[in-house]
């Protein structure tokens, strides 16, 4: 009876102290390469593969749609479109200029449309030009004045829905992108995606 | 027999490596970061991360990252900051689920045991300091972003606060929070949701009345002009007059349409918030101590002993009891507020205290009393009773697990430490220009305590303008 006590107790105590050290103690770090479409959701907040979706979506009804047919159709020519703002109107600090640049590198490569670039590029280019007018050649230095207009530009915003209750979470994320026509703002497309995530958290763990 | 000597050989090692844990390991949050305070008044920000990185504990990390936010924030290294924050708020989140392990671990040596969850009183102000450090780095949308967390937060808070309460009687106190309604609805109508903004200045609204009385803070005065405007912008006739109704006199009596001003927003944070101290009780229970169930007999001579002491008894002691229960220490602060000038004839205004930290420290440390004595109370039990199964084996172990209770007891004085003790605000509409903010610190009587310039405001028409400062 003696020895059975003293063992429970020494079992006891050999718990505590290995619940003890376990708690101190770091899990060490494992880095593993994966496939960049592998779908990897940790927290539950916006990632890589709610941006890898949104692109691939918004790419996808970009090119079937008709308005760069509409385009041609009516001016015989490419539509040159420029990329605006993208409003986070959500919760999360969400960075849009990931899917933007799989968008705009979906035009650029599909050869039907020419991309414009950005306000902040044009500053960058405009300097560049300025330089180029004291220290390059005349023949190889670029003029001004030859900037080409954009016939429509991109401009969209990201809003999100959040319902929570205890440790459950439901997330709604909605993006809507639009082409706007920027000679009288008519909006000749409109791509949208949808994403909705069950956040779930249990109330204990051992 | 054998079998039995192994067993206490290694119940007594095991009581000797808890020992060694623990005295390595038992100093309170408040001990190890004593340093904490002073190097942040002195603004010595590198120091203060160090002092943070040397007491940085497995079951304080989320502490850790607040406080890393919050000095990296006053350092001026507001990405860093904000990378800190975010990393805390996720944290916090997952801490929502407990660990029983570290719960059975707290019963037989204290609270500290327990990862910190932060209080919601506490992870209010994470939204404030983040907004403010996207308002810095020049980035409004963020700043929006966490104006929409907030209000996703303090929903969550109240909820949270609701369940973990018995009955149906709210708390103003703790199951809200009027300055970051207010905070969150200046944001939105600095972005132009004019709409949310008039939803969260009502929210602010309500909720400052609710708290009026139980908290220091006061109703902004600016606050009845920002629902008016808001409201009648937006053709909300019948919620501003519901508003009027509920609240009287809170809405001014004329409207005054947005003009070729700015608004300049300043925040003045006043020293520190209060912090829990570990005060332990130490009693003797003698061999002697023949009082069987006479529980009248156990509380007079225990309270004698906790009194006048025991020394000069020369008697065998059976047991030592230690318990530690936190106690809330609340210092004033020296500056209590600021007269704030721009230098032009209608800039000058005084602040007013639109975030009472301590105030709400104070009700969360009441509220959590009863069952902070609750646990102190089962563990002197387990504590006890582990001792009492050791003394079955051997004098010895009874008294290694004695001495591992006593050692291990202490209080959980955990709490972010560099929060201020209240937030103060002054706010000015200022035609379009450039000026020199005089800013000037006073104590609880009304005199100046010290004087600071904020220079160059650039105020645009239409614009917000958002400051803060930290005084001590």
């Amino acid at each position: 009876m003696r020895n059975q006590r003293s063992t429970t107790l020494a079992t006891l105590l050999a718990l505590i102290a290995a619940l003890m050290m376990l708690g101190g103690c770091g899990g060490g770090k494992a880095v593993t390469r994966v496939d960049t479409d592998t779908t990897i959701d940790l927290s539950g907040r916006w990632n890589d593969a709610d941006s890898r979706l949104v692109a691939e979506e918004l790419i996808a009804q970009a090119t079937t749609s008709p308005w760069v047919e509409n385009h041609l159709l009516a001016h015989g020519k490419k539509p040159a479109v420029i990329v605006g703002d993208i409003a986070n109107k959500s919760s999360e600090h969400i960075p849009v200029n990931p899917f933007m640049a799989d968008v705009e590198r979906a035009f650029i490569n599909s050869g039907r449309v020419r991309m414009v670039a950005t306000a902040d590029q044009r500053e960058q280019l405009r300097d560049e030009r300025a330089d180029q007018q004291q220290y390059s050649s005349q023949e190889s230095m670029a003029q001004w004045g030859r900037e080409l207009g954009a016939d429509y530009m991109m401009l969209g915003e990201v809003n999100t829905i959040i319902d929570r209750e205890e440790g459950d979470e439901v997330k709604f994320y909605q993006t809507d992108v639009y082409l706007i026509d920027l000679d009288d703002n008519t909006k000749v497309w409109a791509g949208f995606k949808k994403i909705k995530k069950y956040v779930s958290r249990s109330g204990y763990r051992p | 027999m054998r079998r039995g000597a192994t067993a206490t050989a290694a119940a007594v090692l095991l009581l000797l490596l808890l020992v060694g844990t623990c005295l390595t390991g038992c100093s309170t949050y408040v001990e190890r970061n004593r340093m904490l305070r002073t190097d942040l008044a002195g603004g010595d920000f590198d120091e203060a991360l160090k002092v943070i990185e040397e007491g940085a504990k497995g079951h304080d990390r989320l502490l850790n990252l607040l406080e890393r936010g919050l000095v990296l924030h006053y350092a001026d290294r507001w990405r860093e900051s904000n990378d800190v924050f975010a990393e805390a708020e996720l944290l916090a989140a997952d801490l929502y689920t407990r660990s029983v392990s570290q719960a059975a671990i707290s019963l037989v040596t204290n609270d500290a045991a327990i990862d910190y969850r932060a209080k919601p009183y506490e992870l209010a102000l994470v939204p404030y300091y983040r907004s403010l450090n996207y308002v810095y780095l020049g980035e409004r949308d963020e700043a929006l972003v966490e104006a929409r967390k907030a209000e996703i937060q303090l929903r969550e808070w109240m909820d949270i606060a609701a369940s973990e309460r018995e009955g149906d009687e709210r708390d103003p106190v703790l199951d809200n929070n009027a300055f970051l309604h207010y905070l969150r609805g200046m944001l939105h109508e600095w972005g132009g949701e004019t709409n949310e903004a008039f939803i969260a200045y009502r929210h602010a609204a309500l909720a400052y009345a609710d708290a009026a009385g139980a908290l220091a803070a006061e109703t902004p005065p600016w606050l009845g002009a920002d629902l008016l405007r808001t409201g009648t912008g937006l053709g909300f006739r019948a919620e501003l007059d519901e508003l009027r109704d509920r609240l009287p006199g809170l809405l001014p009596e004329t409207y005054s349409p947005p003009g070729e001003a700015g608004e300049v927003v300043l925040f003045v944070e006043l020293g520190y918030a209060p912090h829990r101290e570990s005060r332990e009780l130490d009693l003797p229970i003698f061999e002697n101590d023949d009082f069987d169930d006479d529980y009248d007999a156990w509380s007079v001579a225990l309270h004698r002993r906790y009194r006048h002491g025991w020394g000069g008894r020369k008697k065998d002691i059976a047991y030592w009891l230690r318990i530690a229960v936190p106690e809330l220490v609340d210092e004033p602060t020296s500056v209590v507020g600021a007269r704030v000038s721009s230098g032009s004839v209608s800039g000058q205004t005084r602040t007013v205290l639109v975030e009472d930290v301590a105030g709400r420290a104070v009700r969360r440390f009441e509220a959590d009393m009863g069952s902070i004595m609750l646990k102190t109370i089962a563990r002197a039990l387990a504590k006890f009773v582990a001792k009492e199964k050791a003394d079955d084996k051997s004098k010895l172990a009874g008294l290694l697990a004695n001495l591992v209770g006593a050692v291990t007891e202490r209080a959980d004085t955990r709490g972010w430490l560099t929060l201020p003790h209240g937030i103060a605000m002054a706010r000015l509409t200022l035609p379009v220009g450039v000026y020199d903010l005089r800013v000037d610190l006073v104590d609880g009587l009304g005199r100046s305590v010290g004087e600071q310039t904020i220079s160059p405001v650039q105020v645009r028409r239409g614009d917000w303008v958002f400051l803060s400062r930290r005084v001590f």
